[in-house]
């Protein structure tokens, strides 16, 4: 994930407390939980689990979007933070909103005042400074890296005082409040050794077999123990209660542990849950809404569950690769718009909603994921399934007749044959793929459907040429924000994740890959959203005429906790997007 | 994996007084042993079973339709006499699937249609020993309305029909590679012990070679080697076989460190002492001592190598789309978790395929060791 | 026997370098690197890619990348974890002390169950219990063992459910581990670990019983045990002191192939148990291309197995005398 958006930590009262070295703390507004904040108890432990395997406890080196520090213990953090019901942006750790000047370009933040580490230090501009610095050294290889530069020109960071930061951006940015947004690490610590032994001496920090009494943070949470590979225990940062607050005016968080447990098998996972043992569990499908329903009716388990909050913030798509100058046919074939129009109307997009998501799904035609309906009109093109359709649209393009083996050939005896993968393991996958091999091969189309090893499969994807060495893959692709859907490696031509044509010189190769590469700069350096939605909607239509990759189905999003737990955000503000809670106002009842 | 157990000392061969040759000894002192029979009777019967499968499977391996949805379509009943009219006949109900939005559970409900089954009736088209035919044992030949006799997997196509053809699969892929590996093995160790010094050295050595690649990672990698058009079938028995290649180790060093004891045995000292050719005393005197070992050692293996498939299946290599083997099967059963045994139990009849043939391999392994033992006959 | 250890070692020193030769090109022969799936990543740039590949020496050539990883191997140092960022040997010795409990606990439970039951076997030849064991454990030889662990975990939920007795049913440790004192941790990592440990014993208890009843068989019926008896020595004397002794010879001599399994995890069953041993690591390492930790897996094993062999071909001169070194 390019950005990672703060989750329910902001309140509006915040952003009026102006000025002042005595910062009042910031108040958590009662209408962000479901629960009244005089409801919330202090204390206990909030139990979770993840499949992968903590990699580091430090910052700068560590690449997963929900690992302990990126996550866990960025908790709270970031200057400003996304408020779900608009989408907006306000302060956090910021005094107040930005002073902008140069056109858009220059931010000025003041720092509110009085916030300190877990360790008791205060947190000063010196620390975004450091931070900044570390992130940006190409030698340290942190995953944040990219998020400072914008088309490789790089946004600056300056000290202007203790208290004040200016950021300057080579460009107007839509997501500038995303990019100011990361989390402050402490100076004394990564500064101290960067000046020390540079970058190597910043990657030995904090390694797994860190003595947790030496990590400092300044989010909600901090570490308690990690025992390899079972679990990571963090505990409540005292210090962070000081300046955040909930309605009632009691310190946050309010639990005194969070205990992540490593399980490496999601039934595992599930099976925990249903015994009690964790008290969130993301269900993914229809048979862990059965399981855990009937846990819950049988009395063996009080949980809460709410089946399809919302389409799931992931995408199923299959694309065909334009550069096959090995194979001239397919590269006339695969860069035909009727084609790949027709190929859309052989998904038979309900059947693999019914069959492979268990009937808990939707249809999708676009690449923005469905849970951001603020980009998505109906308006747009697409090409639903209709066999009879898709039939006359290859007839078109010369696909008149049979042969003896029942697949259609053109009047040069060319047969409509492709080969398509997917990554192996992926049970959902293989039966989409399986499906629309299948409702191919009734209209004459021969699909050679192979899932294929995930690290071939992604080397193909991505690579670069005259021929690449594929015909079709079906993948998904996850992450990405609400600001601004549309991703900055896959729209514009000559990016590694422009599957479908991605030749040597990156160029291309149609009138509408020129218009979707304009149209996302456009957006991605459009600060108004009216507008920005303007801009997107103009590309989804282009995207969608054009059909260079087939989406197919999107999964849903639910929901399950323990009741033990309290102060979940109300249900309508619970998306695949921000998720169901946040954990600084989560309690144990 | 626990540790293997060491097999047991290869029994020095004896001559029989009488003019019963040692195979029809053995052969009478198996028949004798119950269950090692049934074991090799049931064997018997799941290849017969395999052979005919698309004859005896109603359906075809990969049917199932997008319109009337069927997945995970619970076990039709069989009735025998009409309710209503008082007929008797074989038919079955056709049922509709719905999702109950309150217990998400697939609920299949008759629909009132009632559908004969016919036998020896036309269907899919297959081939069985290169003779095509289109005649299946049972069925109702109504694509909408079939038999599900051990219900449908998570497309909707007929388990039963898969659990059948996957024997297919599943029996005979592993027995290539298990002899590859015994022959090996054998003669390595042979060798080695036969002519010790440098040979046995560098046999040694090169068991130490081998035994370090790691294996499940070159059968990963192996696999993603093979072009994507590769029949991948072809490619699973070819990854076998590459395993085969490497890994007759154990074998080989259990025959060496055997073979190395029987080499001091006195009929060996006296066939040297004769004057016999160091092949000829290899062949004619030492090797024999192993046979019992061997057959044990094979039927331990074949029964292994079906093991082997379905870890593979469970690390998503195994026989994939549209091939189909007991491992595969079992696999989805175990992506399903929890789900696959109250909501759908059905789906465990392939993993109890697997445990079934294992054991009859077991049975009939064992029974064939006592038999070729002359110290156990009864 | 030291002329003979000093050849061993001799020898052990080419095979070592072959075997690493073949386990680099076999890794490095894979398609892809550690840093193909960030190729996937919507947000990682083709310059960061670059820094990446540069900091992990991606970028190098094939055979300086395997002579910097010998030098650093016969430095103690198996190298760098890229997905971890740190020393392999810190990431993976975790693992292999997870794992040693677990087999420890399965060789345990595995000769526990099976010496009996062969013995049993041997005396009671062809009775009924001889007769229902034999039947029971090649039934369960045949479960593939993630199998048989799902079935076990939805056996204990079941059970948890039923009783409200607080059964482990996954992992290692329960929660609040870290706050128990020295015996209860003991005991906690006990309870967790007998059912896994059970697990991945029942699949072989059936072939080590038959043989072990086989090799007491045949001692049952030798003329020693014979005069022993008419001796007058008592039966369980019999059994124990003049049969069983001998027919567990052959299994001690094999002892020395145990030490690499020792390390080598219990397989599937970690996973499916979400037990923090080497498979489940191994398997994530496989699939992230962390070349490193996984050649570290796979030397591990080797040198232990080099250990074995000596050790097993020891122990056969010294049970069998009619096998000399020379």
């Amino acid at each position: 994930m390019k950005t990672k958006p703060m989750k329910y930590m902001l309140t509006l009262a915040a952003a009026l407390t102006l000025g002042g070295s005595f910062a009042a703390p910031f108040v958590y507004p009662a209408k962000w939980s479901a629960d009244p904040a005089s409801a919330a108890k202090k204390g206990g432990d909030y139990r979770e689990s993840t499949i992968s395997d903590y990699k580091t406890i430090n910052p700068f080196t560590s690449a997963e979007a929900r690992s302990i520090p990126n996550y866990f213990m960025s908790l709270g953090t970031g200057l400003f933070t996304q408020d779900q019901t608009n989408d907006s942006f306000i302060p956090h750790m910021a005094e107040s909103m930005p002073e902008i000047s140069n056109s858009g370009k220059r931010f000025v933040v003041k720092i509110r005042q009085g916030m300190k580490f877990s360790d008791g230090q205060p947190i000063t501009a010196d620390d975004w400074i450091t931070t900044y610095k570390i992130h940006t050294d190409d030698k340290v290889g942190s995953n944040a890296y990219d998020s400072f530069f914008i088309n490789d020109k790089p946004i600056t960071v300056k000290k202007l005082g203790e208290y004040t930061l200016q950021f300057d951006f080579p460009q107007q940015s839509a997501t500038a409040f995303v990019t100011m947004n990361y989390t402050p690490w402490p100076d004394h610590v990564f500064g101290k050794a960067y000046t020390a032994g540079g970058a190597e001496a910043v990657k030995k920090l904090w390694g797994l077999n860190v003595d947790p009494a030496t990590v400092v943070t300044a989010g909600a949470f901090t570490l308690q123990s990690y025992s390899a590979g079972q679990r990571a225990v963090l505990k409540r940062n005292p210090n962070f209660g000081e300046w955040n607050k909930d309605s009632a005016g009691v310190a946050l968080p309010y639990l005194d542990t969070v205990t992540l447990k490593i399980v490496k098998d999601l039934n595992a996972s599930l099976a925990s849950y249903l015994a009690g043992e964790l008290d969130v569990y993301g269900p993914r499908n229809a048979d862990d809404l059965a399981q855990i329903t009937k846990a819950n009716t049988a009395g063996t388990l009080k949980s809460t569950l709410i089946p399809n909050v919302s389409p799931a913030a992931s995408s199923q798509w299959i694309t065909f690769n334009w550069n096959k100058a090995d194979s001239p046919f397919k590269q006339k074939l695969f860069r035909d718009v009727r084609f790949r129009r027709a190929m859309s109307m052989v998904a038979n997009r309900e059947a693999m909603v019914q069959l492979a998501l268990g009937g808990l799904g939707v249809p999708t035609y676009y690449s923005v994921y469905p849970v951001f309906k603020k980009y998505i009109s109906d308006s747009a093109p697409k090409y639903p399934y209709n066999l009879d359709g898709a039939s006359k649209l290859l007839a078109q393009m010369g696909f008149t007749k049979k042969g003896s083996d029942g697949i259609l050939v053109n009047a040069q005896g060319q047969k409509l044959e492709f080969t398509m993968a997917t990554n192996s393991g992926n049970t959902t996958r293989e039966q989409l793929g399986r499906i629309f091999a299948d409702e191919a091969k009734k209209i004459g189309v021969k699909v050679n459907f192979t899932p294929i090893d995930f690290n071939v499969l992604v080397g193909q994807l991505t690579a670069k040429g005259e021929s690449r060495p594929f015909d079709a893959i079906l993948l998904g692709l996850s992450g990405g924000d609400n600001i601004w859907p549309y991703g900055a490696n896959v729209v514009p031509c000559g990016t590694n994740l422009h599957s479908y044509n991605n030749p040597t010189n990156g160029k291309c190769a149609t009138a509408q890959e020129q218009l979707m590469t304009k149209l996302f700069y456009q957006g991605d350096s459009t600060v108004d959203q009216a507008e920005r939605q303007k801009i997107g909607l103009q590309l989804l239509n282009t995207e969608a005429s054009l059909q260079p990759v087939i989406f197919l189905v999107g999964g849903s999003y639910h929901v399950a906790y323990n009741n033990r737990l309290g102060g979940q955000a109300p249900r309508d503000q619970m998306d695949s997007y921000y998720g169901s809670r946040g954990i600084e106002t989560t309690y144990i009842k | 994996m626990t540790a293997l157990p060491t097999p047991i000392q290869p029994a020095p061969p004896r001559t029989t007084a009488r003019a019963q040759s040692q195979l029809q000894v053995a052969w009478g002192q198996f028949c004798r042993n119950r269950l090692a029979s049934t074991g090799g009777v049931f064997i018997i019967l799941l290849y017969v079973l395999a052979i005919f499968a698309p004859f005896v499977a109603p359906d075809g391996l990969s049917n199932y339709s997008t319109t009337s949805i069927t997945r995970y379509h619970a076990p039709t009943p069989l009735h025998f006499r009409d309710p209503k009219t008082g007929a008797w006949g074989l038919y079955v109900e056709k049922f509709a699937q719905t999702m109950n939005p309150t217990t998400f559970l697939q609920e299949f409900r008759p629909t009132g249609e009632k559908c004969p089954v016919r036998w020896f009736l036309p269907g899919d088209t297959y081939r069985i020993l290169g003779i095509a035919g289109n005649l299946h044992l049972f069925g109702t030949g109504n694509p909408n309305c079939k038999i599900f006799l051990w219900g449908a997997e998570g497309l909707g196509r007929d388990l039963f029909t898969r659990t059948i053809y996957a024997s297919q699969i599943s029996l005979t892929i592993g027995v290539l590679s298990v002899l590859i590996s015994t022959l090996i093995g054998m003669v390595m160790g042979s060798l080695a012990a036969y002519f010790r010094g440098w040979v046995d050295n560098v046999i040694n050595r090169f068991i130490e070679v081998i035994s370090a690649i790691p294996y499940l990672f070159l059968l990963i990698l192996l696999r993603s080697l093979f072009p994507q058009g590769a029949n991948p079938i072809l490619v699973l028995f070819l990854l076998l076989c590459i395993l085969a290649f490497i890994s007759w180790g154990d074998l080989a060093r259990t025959i060496r460190s055997q073979l190395l004891s029987v080499r001091e045995q006195d009929y060996v000292t006296a066939a040297n002492a004769l004057g016999s050719s160091q092949g000829r005393i290899m062949f004619r005197h030492m090797l024999p001592s192993m046979t019992s070992y061997l057959i044990v050692t094979l039927s331990l293996a074949i029964p292994g190598t079906i093991l082997l498939e379905s870890g593979l299946s469970f690390l998503g290599i195994g026989a994939v789309e549209p091939y189909v083997s007991w491992g595969t099967l079992l696999n989805q059963t175990q992506d399903g978790g929890i789900a696959s045994i109250t909501d759908r139990p059905w789906m465990l009849i392939p993993g109890f395929f697997i445990v079934f043939t294992v054991m009859c391999y077991q049975l009939l392994g064992d029974g064939l060791r006592d038999a070729f033992d002359p110290r156990k006959r009864q | 026997m030291v002329t003979f250890l000093f050849r061993r070692l001799l020898n052990l020193l080419p095979t070592f370098l072959l075997a690493t030769v073949l386990v680099f090109s076999i890794i490095q022969l894979a398609p892809g690197d550690f840093l193909t799936p960030a190729k996937l990543n919507p947000g990682i740039s083709e310059q960061q890619l670059r820094n990446l590949a540069e900091q992990f020496g991606l970028n190098k050539p094939v055979w300086q990348q395997y002579f910097q990883w010998l030098w650093n191997l016969l430095h103690g140092n198996l190298g760098l974890s890229f997905s971890y960022t740190q020393p392999v040997l810190d990431v993976a010795w975790p693992r292999v002390v997870n794992s040693f409990k677990l087999v420890l606990v399965n060789l345990v439970l595995f000769y526990a169950i099976s010496i009996p039951l062969g013995v049993y076997g041997a005396v009671r030849q062809y009775s009924f219990g001889d007769r229902i064991s034999g039947v029971v454990f090649y039934f369960l030889l045949g479960f593939p063992s993630f199998f048989l662990a799902l079935l076990t975990i939805f056996g204990i939920l079941k059970f948890r459910q039923a009783t409200g007795l607080n059964v482990p049913m996954i992992g290692m440790t329960s929660d609040g581990y870290d706050s128990l004192g020295l015996l209860g941790k003991f005991w906690d990592t006990l309870k967790h670990l007998l059912i896994p440990g059970l697990v991945a014993a029942v699949g072989g208890v059936a072939g080590f019983t038959r043989v072990l009843r086989g090799q007491m068989l045949e001692h049952l019926r030798s003329d020693f045990v014979r005069t022993a008896r008419s001796k007058g020595v008592p039966e369980f004397w019999v059994i124990y002191r003049h049969t069983f002794r001998n027919a567990i010879i052959p299994f001690v001599a094999g002892i020395g192939g145990l030490l690499p399994g020792l390390i080598g995890g219990a397989g599937f069953v970690e996973v499916v148990f979400s037990y923090p041993g080497i498979t489940p690591m191994l398997l994530d390492a496989i699939g992230a291309q962390d070349f490193y930790l996984v050649a570290a897996f796979s030397i591990l094993p080797m040198v232990l197995l080099f250990l074995g062999n000596a050790i097993s071909d020891i122990l056969l001169a010294v049970a069998d005398p009619r096998i000399r070194f020379n």
